[in-house]
């Protein structure tokens, strides 16, 4: 459900909405997502189907299933759609009278083994020790028995018994498999905060794991109910097939069987057969279809949309070299990116320009939700699944050639080679079952046609450079401090001393320390190797010894750009001041901060104007007309009306702040 | 002096670490002796690693001490056994955790955890005032209107809203002592400020005390009245806010204080050699455990494991160098560890 996806912070922007506004109700939520995905809607109008016929076969079939009044093996007609069977019955009245057992089977197992799943699964995980032990030596036996011939085994030896006991021998065998998963997120969110909140708070065991827990996973049981109702219906029939059912039993399965010993092939009455194989797949489908919508509806990732507007078609050839006027390495033009949601596209980077020069540190700022990774993603290129995100307009001129225009196989040539990145978090971008080593041979061997030899070599070198010592290339990224294994990405991005390294946040994990000593570090290879630097941070502090030029982002769009010193002596955007001033010094008075008030605007509903003016202290009705220009004030762009020479006077922010 | 209202006595807790049989010990807090006085916001300050987690889990209970002691109003928390004493010690020491978007359930709306908070602490409340209560620590942390607040869902709220939820959950326990491990750290810069500020307006209206965990001294220096500094399992420092950050005294402390980025700050760059490596926490035996990131290390460090002193007014430290404020003592001291 949705509050399950709510729970993991995604890449996509976080919206912020105002708490007054009125808020959806749950459950219409959810029916607008049914009705949104096609495979739900298919799925329910199956199901509501086959109950209905269910709930109320005797009103709605023509004949009774069980008489013998007509000519037996009768073709289709319009008195008897499906024909009639080898002893005389309406074989339409059976199918339909036939899905009651049906659905009983299915509901009831999938009751069952849910139940079950639950039971053992997350008492398994939440106990632990030996609780955990045995119940999951339990839950893997009965995975790895071949559960299909146990089940003709057992309904062998209990032949000819009723739906109960079907369903009490499905349901038993049916659950390991949910078991299994509603342990393994169990297991995963036990150490969740919240769950340790309840605990701290002083609430019992029991209560943890029922009111608690249990909510948190709704998507998951549904998922696993409606597998084991699919399971059951399709082990039902089967086993009726083979004769396993009571023979007088009304249910499709026994159709089959009875279909089967008339040799309906043999008769030309391939309906006998055909008619319950379809009601059988269509009551699965509608399962299973039901199952994968629920997963699509509670995990948006699996829904990929596609923008009405593409990005620029790729061209066979490679783009034209534009020649670069000067030492420009990297231009973006009119940068725009938009996400494709369930309502309107969401512009995360909104017309964006800077350009990087060859060994420049550019610093990129703002807040979380800003598009400030958005943008680091569109000019590497990974905005692919499952970044929803499309290049909508504009170029990214990398050494004259249009990056928005090469296709994946020519940007495996530039990347890493020419250009490389650092992720924020090193734990999750390193693998963790493999060396360093080996990593770093999976990198060259991708981009590169080195030798084994060549490799090692070139791996111990760049470790060094890095001051790491060459012995941890055969260490495991867990084996190393959060420090060093941030040291190693930034060695693997070195490989090939690329004239580009794009860091998104690449200390905001590390202690003060340990940052300090990083940016030192980077600074120091910088210098050594020539590389430029694009910085992605929402700590302004941390780059102000370090960067040449800043870029300040706000809702999307630039807010300031300008030389690094001259941003940090003197702020021109309001937004850029408050940044500033909004975190404690440990140096000078001690006065109280006020902060930012208000939180970022929602990009799906950004205001009107200038987007800063809703939290600004200078803002004026002009500023909600129209979204102000970036003016340029002694060569620093900024976004903001009261540099607009012609109607405002200059003096008025200095006065006012 | 009178009793405070938290203090803690030689409170160490191991943890077993590696294989089924290892006798591994790793050291997450040793030896802490710290006290939490009345209305006081005191923060604690260290690395990640450096126990500071351990000890807000130990005094919220969800570990207990290998040994030591914690006393609470004078009472010993181990004494503290039915399940009445120990629901009112956790309505007395309610926690904030680190990460707002984890530690509220998401299948619940916003008034959940604040209901059940009344239920559990104060059984005597009826339903109205029950939901009275639910909208006045709504409101109390800024949540307004509280009404439309408590109807929420979590995904509805950001990360600086849902971090005030938090502090709702745990005001809703009416607390003497709130634990806030990390508020802040995942959280905007621009956002950071008013968490802060809201719990010193908290401490103001409601008396409340803090003990403010962080690796941000600069916000550490914003609220607290005492600062604490950790360092691989031992209270390497403490004293008044201001002492500390102007005169540190312990080597770690100064490494501490220079790494903090400040734009208002020249840029040092005096140590490059220290690459913030942490220490070794695993079976460390005897000796001052900064020992091998230290400039200033002498033979004595390998050998004996300092004890916090008495160098200033209220301003304790664990280091064999460091120099005392009154002038001449018996240690041994280092020409080159000045204040600064």
């Amino acid at each position: 459900m949705t509050a399950i996806t709510a729970a993991e912070p995604t890449a996509t922007p976080g919206p912020d909405p105002p708490l007054a506004e009125a808020r959806r109700g749950y459950g219409a939520d959810l029916w607008r997502a049914v009705g949104r995905n096609r495979k739900a809607l298919a799925g329910v109008i199956l199901l509501v189907f086959f109950l209905v016929l269910a709930i109320f076969p005797g009103q709605i079939a023509p004949h009774d299933p069980q008489a013998e009044d007509y000519l037996p093996g009768l073709g289709p007609s319009s008195h008897h759609w499906f024909g009639t069977t080898a002893y005389g019955q309406d074989v339409l009245s059976q199918l339909i009278w036939g899905t009651r057992q049906s659905v009983i089977i299915a509901f009831g197992v999938g009751g069952l083994a849910t139940l079950l799943a639950v039971l053992i699964g997350v008492s398994a995980a939440y106990l632990g020790g030996l609780a955990d032990g045995v119940l999951s030596l339990l839950t893997d036996v009965l995975l790895v028995i071949p559960i299909f011939p146990l089940i003709i085994v057992i309904a062998a030896y209990e032949k000819n018994s009723g739906l109960f006991t079907l369903v009490i021998v499905l349901g038993a065998l049916g659950w390991s498999y949910g078991a299994r998963q509603l342990r393994s997120q169990t297991l995963s969110l036990r150490t969740r905060d919240f769950l340790e909140s309840a605990r701290v708070r002083g609430e019992r065991k029991l209560y943890v794991i029922v009111c608690e827990i249990l909510p948190t996973m709704t998507s998951l049981i549904v998922a696993t109910f409606l597998g084991g109702a699919l399971y059951a219906v399709l082990a039902a029939a089967g086993l009726q097939f083979i004769g396993l059912g009571d023979p007088n039993s009304q249910s499709w399965g026994t159709m089959l069987y009875w279909a089967e010993n008339n040799e309906a092939l043999g008769a030309n009455m391939v309906l006998w057969a055909i008619m319950p194989g379809i009601c059988v797949a269509a009551l699965g489908a509608a399962f299973a279809l039901l199952n994968y919508a629920f997963d699509e509806i509670s995990n948006p990732a699996l829904r990929m949309r596609r923008l009405d507007r593409p990005i620029k078609p790729v061209r066979d050839e490679p783009a034209p070299v534009v020649p670069s006027a000067d030492d420009r390495i990297l231009e973006v033009r009119g940068l725009t990116v938009a996400y494709a949601t369930d309502d309107a596209p969401v512009v995360a980077v909104d017309n964006v320009d800077f350009d990087i020069g060859r060994g420049e540190f550019l610093g990129i700022v703002g807040e979380s939700g800003c598009g400030k990774s958005t943008l680091l993603y569109a000019i590497t290129r990974l905005l692919g699944p499952p970044f929803a995100g499309q290049i909508m307009e504009g170029e990214i001129l990398f050494h004259g050639r249009d990056l928005v225009s090469l296709d994946e196989r020519q940007l495996r040539h530039i990347r890493w080679r020419e250009f490389s990145v650092v992720m924020q978090s090193a734990m999750n971008a390193l693998n963790p079952v493999l060396t360093i080593a080996a990593q770093m041979r999976d990198a060259c061997k991708a981009h590169s046609n080195m030798s084994a030899k060549e490799i090692e070599e070139r791996s111990r070198e760049v470790l060094r450079l890095v001051s790491i010592d060459p012995v941890h290339l055969h260490s495991y990224p867990h084996q190393l401090s959060g420090g060093m294994r941030q040291r190693a990405m930034i060695a693997m991005a070195l490989l090939f001393t690329p004239d580009l390294v794009i860091m998104d946040e690449p200390t905001s994990a590390l202690d003060v320390v340990a940052q300090r000593s990083l940016m030192v570090q980077i600074k120091e290879l910088q210098r050594r190797l020539g590389f430029a630097v694009v910085f992605v941070t929402h700590d302004m502090s941390l780059i102000s010894h370090f960067s040449d030029r800043v870029l300040v982002m706000y809702a999307a769009q630039v807010a300031e750009f300008g030389d690094t010193r001259q941003i940090f002596e003197q702020p021109r955007h309001p937004y850029t001041r408050a940044l500033l001033e909004a975190f404690p010094s440990i140096h000078g008075p001690n006065v109280r901060l006020t902060g930012i008030p208000g939180s970022p605007p929602d990009l799906a509903r950004p205001p009107a104007g200038c987007r800063f003016s809703p939290r600004c202290p200078h803002a004026m009705p002009r500023c909600r007309e129209a979204v102000p220009p970036l003016y340029d004030v002694e060569g620093d762009l900024v976004r903001c009306v009261l540099y607009d020479k012609g109607a405002v006077p200059e003096q008025t922010l200095v006065e006012a702040s | 002096m009178s009793e405070p209202l938290l203090r803690t006595e030689g409170m160490t807790r191991h943890f077993r670490v590696g294989k089924l049989l290892s006798r591994k010990m790793l050291h997450a807090v040793d030896d802490v002796n710290l006290t939490i006085g009345r209305g006081e916001i005191v923060a604690l300050v260290g690395e990640s690693g450096s126990g500071k987690s351990t000890i807000a889990r130990l005094l919220a209970r969800v570990y207990k001490p290998t040994r030591g002691k914690i006393y609470f109003e004078g009472k010993p928390l181990s004494r503290m056994r039915s399940r009445k004493r120990r629901l009112a010690y956790s309505s007395d020491v309610p926690m904030v955790f680190q990460d707002p978007y984890a530690s509220i359930n998401p299948a619940y709306r916003i008034a959940h955890g604040i209901r059940r908070g009344v239920h559990l602490h104060r059984r005597g409340l009826g339903r109205k005032e029950r939901a009275a209560e639910v909208e006045r620590v709504l409101d109390t942390v800024g949540l307004v209107p509280a009404g439309a607040a408590a109807r929420k869902f979590p995904y509805e709220l950001s990360g600086g809203q849902r971090q005030r939820v938090g502090f709702a959950q745990a005001l809703a326990f009416r607390p003497k002592l709130i634990i806030a491990d990390e508020p802040v750290s995942m959280l905007d810069v621009s956002i950071r400020i008013g968490i802060l500020n809201l719990m010193s307006e908290l401490r103001q209206r409601e008396g409340v005390s803090f003990l403010y965990i962080t690796h941000d001294v600069a916000s550490a220096r914003y609220i607290a009245d005492r600062v604490l500094v950790m360092y691989a399992g031992h209270l390497v420092e403490e004293g008044p806010t201001e002492d500390v950050l102007q005169r540190p005294k312990h080597p770690y402390t100064q490494l501490l204080l220079s790494a903090v980025p400040d734009p208002r700050a020249e840029l040092r760059v005096a140590d490059k050699t220290d690459v913030g490596e942490p220490p070794k926490v695993i079976d460390p035996g005897e000796g001052c455990r900064f020992r091998a990131r230290c400039p200033y290390a002498i033979a004595r460090c390998e050998t004996e494991t300092p004890l916090l002193r008495v160098l200033g007014e209220r301003h304790l430290a664990a280091c064999h160098v460091a120099r005392s404020d009154f002038g001449a003592d018996a240690e041994p001291q280092h020409a080159a560890l000045t204040d600064s």
